[in-house]
């Protein structure tokens, strides 16, 4: 089922790089969805700028390769313009903590229905190892001689402080992105998945498969704020003790395209705005 | 009926489907106009985060299907630069209302200034094509609006609707029926990049698809040229065979109009900018041009030089960049004073 996904577009990614994984696991939840009954051309992909983007070339579907940092509001644009979309995003670690990250805040409030992954390497690894706002202290490359300097963002508390419906973290293994994408295809609205992808070139953390665990095996309560809160505390990208996987937060709301009538409308009648003759 | 009320007035004739906006003086008014109307019409509006996330959502959008507009100011507008760029490669189609005031930087918020042509000329990194038009009142606010629907669906260029505070707010009476230049929803969702791609819409960078891409692209151009001799690209007021031409854009024709009642001079005025009328030229060839404009270093004059070859002496151009518009019995002073 898989095959209606494939391109003739060759890989570039380096031999052994987490996106193999990432890319296997997302068309595997493709083909699952489009098993249930889903056509392809219901689905969209939009990507930004950084290794991560190269996805766009490997997945046999519509969308746009954006900019560098605006996958989020180009997905809410294609969402607004046909809210019967599927649209998912993908971002690298450069491309929502930094230069996007006002969207990432607004797409939380916004709550417009479509999914998006980050894959978070920690490092600017398509410009070769400059570190972005959530590389470790001390992290050390060219452009940096002295270290870094500066703590780390902590996207899954910045996520749940800005009021977001679905917040979940993964290692960028394929079993991992499959259950998770089910999970966020099932869940309406707004959905923030950090997948883990060391960069095997500029910032091998072989370490930190071994320091995951399962939320869900845990029976972490996902419906409680406060317990999402301390679990995300307990990685702060820096220091590795621990790393929890899973479903942090997850509590439906409103999404925009049932906020508004007129995109109410569009999806009750399976209609997007081309279809409406003036 | 302002500026801003025809702009919108004109857009709902022509099938808008969905307004994004973040706040800016003076164009703010039309997102209020539109979204009145959204139940209504069945169009959308929305207020996103910056003008960023405002142009970017629009490509999104546009890219569905949508017939999608944006508005804004100067500053909002180099805010949404990077992404006019994204439209240029993509071909998405775009309509962008650009009400100016004075700059650089703030300047004179809620004052009325001409100085934002060669930003829309030119604005963007990498050579696409994109059309900059000018309304001068109400009535060509429709008119324009709608052309630039018409031009950014057939062609799948950004078309940017120059205005100033002058003519957005200003109030005018509609003498004729404005005439609304229908268009069709084209542009169908497939594989679009911010990169160089292939037929597919997969990033390339082989130098024959690349060379052919850049080609078609600018190729537009001309096809754009040659579509718009089929609408009115500039107007003739005044005298036709006087010896002193006046030119100039946007809203001081007002004033214009007003200041040459009973004197001897021609007006041209400039509704296209981009692309640029070469038929204008013969109207002002060998004459005594005279230059009016809301700005201070006369861009529709450096524009005229750079298509025609033509300068307008130094003397002869009435700039004003107080934030103030033109007022026609200080206009004609100013004209008479440049009379052959």
């Amino acid at each position: 089922m898989t095959s209606d996904l494939n391109t003739t577009a060759t890989p570039t990614w380096c031999p052994g790089c987490w996106n193999f994984q990432i890319l296997a696991g997302i068309k595997s939840g493709l083909a699952e969805e489009i098993k249930k009954g889903k056509n392809k051309d219901d689905f969209a992909i939009v990507s930004g700028i950084g290794c991560h983007a190269k996805i766009f070339d490997y997945i046999n579907l519509n969308g746009i390769n954006t900019l560098h940092g605006r996958v989020l509001p180009t997905c809410l644009g294609m969402k607004v313009g046909n809210p019967n979309l599927n649209v998912i995003g993908f971002s690298g670690d450069g491309d929502a903590y930094a230069e996007g990250i006002e969207h990432l805040i607004h797409a939380a409030r916004f709550n417009s229905d479509f999914k998006y992954f980050v894959h978070n390497n920690q490092v600017f690894a398509l410009t070769v190892a400059q570190p972005t706002p959530v590389t470790e202290l001390g992290y050390k490359d060219k452009t940096n001689p002295l270290g870094v300097k500066f703590q780390p963002l902590n996207p899954i508390k910045l996520m749940l402080a800005s009021g977001c419906g679905f917040v979940a973290r993964v290692f960028a293994e394929k079993s991992q992105i499959e259950y998770i994408f089910k999970e966020a295809m099932k869940h309406k609205g707004f959905a923030f998945i950090e997948v883990i992808q060391p960069c095997i070139i500029f910032h091998n953390d072989k370490g930190y498969l071994e320091k995951t665990y399962s939320l869900e095996k845990e029976e972490h309560d996902k419906t409680n704020f406060d317990a999402a809160w301390k679990k995300a505390d307990e990685f702060d990208y820096s220091t590795v003790k621990k790393i929890p996987l899973g479903i942090f937060y997850q509590k439906e709301k409103p999404i925009l395209e049932e906020l508004y009538p007129q995109l109410a409308e569009l999806k009750k009648k399976k209609m997007s705005w081309k279809d409406i003759k003036r | 009926m302002n500026g801003n009320q025809a702009v919108s007035e004109g857009a709902i004739k022509s099938g808008i489907d969905i307004y994004y906006f973040y706040p800016m003086t003076p164009a703010t008014n039309v997102a209020g106009e539109l979204a009145e109307k959204q139940i209504e019409n069945n169009h959308i509006v929305l207020e996103l985060e910056n003008e960023i996330a405002v142009i970017n959502a629009a490509v999104g959008s546009a890219i569905t299907g949508a017939k999608t507009m944006i508005g804004t100011s100067g500053g909002g507008f180099d805010l949404m630069t990077e992404a006019l760029s994204l439209a240029g490669i993509a071909e998405s189609p775009l309509v962008i209302y650009l009400a100016s005031r004075p700059g650089p930087s703030t300047g004179l918020a809620t004052y009325s200034g001409q100085g934002d042509l060669d930003m829309a000329r030119h604005a963007g990194h990498g050579e696409f094509v994109r059309m900059v038009l000018s309304p001068g009142d109400a009535e060509e606010c429709q008119e324009i609006t709608s052309q630039a629907f018409y031009f950014s669906q057939k062609f799948g260029v950004s078309v940017i609707i120059l205005s100033d505070k002058h003519l957005a707010e200003c109030l005018y009476t509609i003498k004729e029926k404005p005439v609304i230049t229908p268009s069709k929803k084209v542009t169908i969702l497939k594989k679009y990049n911010s990169y160089e791609s292939d037929k597919f819409g997969y990033m390339t960078e082989s130098p024959e698809i690349v060379n052919k891409n850049v080609e078609n692209r600018l190729k537009k151009q001309k096809e754009i040229e040659r579509e718009a001799e089929k609408f009115s690209q500039f107007k003739i007021f005044g005298k036709s065979n006087s010896e002193n031409v006046i030119v100039s854009w946007g809203s001081p024709k007002g004033a214009i109009l007003d200041a040459i009642k009973d004197i001897d001079a021609k007006f041209i005025q400039f509704l296209y900018l981009d692309p640029f009328p070469m038929k204008a030229k013969k109207e002002i060839e060998g004459k005594n041009i005279i230059l009016v404009e809301n700005d201070a270093t006369g861009q529709l004059g450096k524009l005229i030089a750079e298509k025609t070859g033509i300068i307008i002496e130094d003397k002869n151009k009435i700039l004003r960049y107080d934030g103030r518009p033109f007022f026609a019995d200080e206009l004609k002073k100013e004209i008479e004073r440049r009379l052959k």
